[in-house]
Order: structure tokens, then C-alpha cells, then sequence
């Protein structure tokens, strides 16, 4: 028998040749000192291949997957489920109540129908006028904050340290002055 | 050379023999078990993960290699694969149907990263799928140098280095330990094209071992 080539050194360690094929290559390698060589090799490394560690399955993994698959079933379901309940109640409210109050069918959907227009519109329009009047009130806001930074930064480059000092002292004088002022103001017109 | 079926009964396949038996036993209970899950029944489910989830992870795993990353995909990889339970046929094997979509995943995922998904995703023949090459005269000895865990170690990180095409065989081989047919199956190539692959990631590896030495 001639030389192997790899092929055959891996269809040989793996048992997937016949056993004639088998008895043929052990009976090579058994006189030629470099296939004998190149074998062992290969074997060592099938060996380690097939023993390498395994990536461990954390605790509760299972339970999560199952929880990831059956949970979104279970809120699909639950939401067909609320929405029917939703609409049943809705629709036997409709009939109790045009049972009690006698009224036509078609007269007690209509009201209801501009009830809920009117309702409608009138959330729509506080909602809008509310998020603007918010949305103002933070502009202003921002505009004044940025001022008084601005005011500051100014004053910071234009005067020296001591004229700085000195200034923020007389604003918290007069500032104290202001309040006090306007607490006795207060006081007066109480005493009154 | 190739395996001879009439002679499947001798000693010498035994343990081939007991092995595909046992494979047969477990590929219908799989079918059961999908069939199961199919009526509603989610403990056969939980069966199927208990069962491919180890062997699936040290696929994945050794694909990213990354771990969160791996866990991530593994457990996507279990959702894909219950929500198409329905499109599975039984004329096919479980495992290699749930190998598939992982291995489609993890193309999708490179695919997305913009990482080179070519070196994966190869169904055709390639000019280095030509027959292996001779045993040198001169060959080294390279594994023997290594006691077997440093082996295993320097293996693990030389599997890093292997272009995914081939890691991807090798880990089924070696690692999930699959039939050549049943890789053959999962990446729909010929099966003298997977073991000529399998061999070339292994001389890879013995090339990349002798690197690190």
C-alpha cells in the first residue's frame, strides 16, 4: 500500500472506512514510520476536538425562553379577551339604557353619538391649549436662564475680581433689603 | 472508500451501528415531540429545549464567541423555530431543521453587521474543495507537544482564527458530533465536499496550533 493521504488518515481515526480498508491502512502504518507519525498526530487532535469544554446553560434559561414564547400568546390573548368583555359592556349599557328611558333606538345612538363628539372635541382642545400654554412657559423660562448666564458671563470679563465681589455682596444686601421691606409691608397691612 | 453496508453487521461498526440506532429512536421522538407541540401541548416543548439547547448554545457560542451574545441568539433562535414549528416536515430530521435556521441566523446577524456573511453562506463548490494534500516527509509533531487540556485550550483559541465556513463544520463534527450526511443536509452541499472541509479545518487548526507552540 502506498503512502496515505490525509483524507484517509481522518476517514481512518473517524471509523468510516470499511474493515478491510481498515486492516489495510493499520497494516501500513504499522511498517511506515511517517504515516504511523502522521496518525497519532491526528489523533491526539480528534481526541481534544471532541472533548473540548461545553458552554454551560445558565440556570433558568429554559424558563425564560418559554416565558418569552408563551407570554406574548397569552397577552394576545388576553387583549381579545378585554376587548370583547369592553364592547359586550358597552353594548348592554346601550340596551339597559334604552330600556329605562324609553327612548327610540335610533334617537339614544344619536344623543349618545354627540355625546361623545362634544366630550371629544372639548378633551382636543384643552389638551392642545395646555400643551402650548407648557410649552411657552418653558421658552420664556429658557430665555431668562440663558440671560441671566450671558448677564454674568459679561460681567465676569468686563470687571475685576474685587468690583465682582463687590457686586454680588450689594445684590445680596438689597436683595435681603427687598424682602425684608416686603415682609414688613406685609406685617402693616395685617396690623391694619 | 467508502463505507460498505453489507458489512454493517461485523464487530467493527458496532458502535456506528448502535450509534445511528439510537439516532433513529431520538429523531422520532423529536417528531413526537413537534407533533405535541403542534396540538398545544407546551411541556413537549420544554422537551425539545431541554433536549438542543446545550448542543445548540456550544454551537452558537463558538460562532460569536461571546456569551451573552450566544445565550441572546440561542434563545431567538428557539423562538424562530417555535413560531415556524408548523412549516417543519417530518421526512426531515429535527436537528438539522433547528441547525438550519441557527445557521441562517447567524448569516443574517453578519449580514446586518455588515461582517463578510460570504465565508459562511456557501452552498457551491469552491476551488479549495479539491481533494487533501499529502502527508509531508518532514511533518512535525504539534498536538504531542501539549498536554491534552492545554491542547483543548489552544484548540479553543485557534477555532477563533478559522474562517466561519469551516468552524462552522468543524464545531458540528467534532463538537455537536453530526453525521456527515446530517451536515450535509443542514448546509445542502455534498457530503464528499463537507468531509474535504472538515479535513481542511482540522490541518487548519494543526497549522494554527503550530503557530502558537
Amino acid at each position: 500500500m502506498n503512502c496515505l493521504r490525509i483524507d484517509q488518515v481522518y476517514l481512518f481515526l473517524e471509523g468510516e472506512l470499511s474493515p478491510k480498508e481498515n486492516r489495510s491502512i493499520e497494516g501500513h502504518i504499522s511498517s511506515c514510520e511517517k504515516c504511523h507519525k502522521a496518525v497519532e498526530e491526528r489523533k491526539l487532535l480528534v481526541e481534544a476536538s471532541q472533548s473540548l469544554p461545553v458552554w454551560e446553560i445558565p440556570q433558568g434559561f429554559t424558563q425564560n425562553v418559554l416565558a418569552q414564547i408563551f407570554q406574548k400568546r397569552i397577552a394576545l390573548r388576553d387583549w381579545i379577551i378585554t376587548a370583547s368583555i369592553g364592547l359586550s359592556s358597552a353594548v348592554l349599557a346601550f340596551f339597559v339604557v334604552h330600556l329605562l328611558s324609553g327612548q327610540n333606538l335610533a334617537d339614544l345612538f344619536i344623543n349618545l353619538n354627540r355625546t361623545v363628539l362634544s366630550l371629544f372635541q372639548n378633551i382636543v382642545v384643552v389638551l392642545f391649549k395646555a400643551v402650548k400654554l407648557i410649552s411657552v412657559g418653558i421658552q420664556v423660562i429658557l430665555k431668562i436662564v440663558s440671560l441671566i448666564i450671558k448677564g454674568f458671563a459679561s460681567i465676569t470679563t468686563i470687571l475685576s475680581l474685587e468690583l465682582q465681589i463687590g457686586l454680588i455682596v450689594l445684590t445680596i444686601v438689597f436683595t435681603a433689603l427687598l424682602l425684608f421691606g416686603a415682609k414688613r409691608k406685609l406685617l402693616a397691612g395685617e396690623k391694619a | 472508500m467508502s463505507k460498505s453496508s453489507n458489512e454493517t453487521k461485523k464487530p467493527f461498526l458496532l458502535k456506528s451501528v448502535l450509534k445511528s440506532e439510537g439516532m433513529k429512536s431520538s429523531t422520532d421522538e423529536d417528531r413526537e415531540l413537534v407533533k405535541r407541540t403542534l396540538q398545544g401541548d407546551k411541556q413537549a416543548f420544554e422537551m425539545i429545549l431541554n433536549k438542543h439547547q446545550q448542543p445548540l448554545l456550544n454551537y452558537i457560542g463558538r460562532m460569536v464567541g461571546n456569551r451573552e451574545l450566544a445565550l441572546d441568539f440561542t434563545q431567538e433562535v428557539f423562538i424562530k423555530t417555535y413560531t415556524s414549528l408548523s412549516t417543519y416536515r417530518s421526512q426531515f430530521k429535527f436537528r438539522t431543521w433547528l441547525f438550519k435556521i441557527a445557521s441562517n441566523y447567524i448569516i443574517d446577524f453578519w449580514r446586518k453587521k455588515k461582517i463578510d456573511s460570504f465565508s459562511i453562506d456557501q452552498t457551491g463548490k469552491r476551488e479549495d474543495d479539491r481533494p487533501p494534500f499529502e502527508i509531508p516527509s518532514d511533518e512535525p509533531s504539534i498536538c504531542a507537544l501539549f498536554e491534552l487540556t492545554e491542547l483543548r485550550g489552544k484548540i479553543e483559541k485557534a477555532l477563533d482564527k478559522l474562517p466561519p465556513h469551516l468552524r462552522e463544520l468543524f464545531v458540528w463534527r467534532h463538537i455537536n458530533e453530526f453525521s456527515y450526511d446530517e451536515i450535509a443536509e443542514i448546509k445542502e452541499l455534498p457530503v464528499g465536499t463537507v468531509k474535504n472541509r472538515v479535513f481542511q479545518s482540522k490541518e487548519l487548526l494543526r497549522q494554527f496550533l503550530e503557530e502558537q507552540k
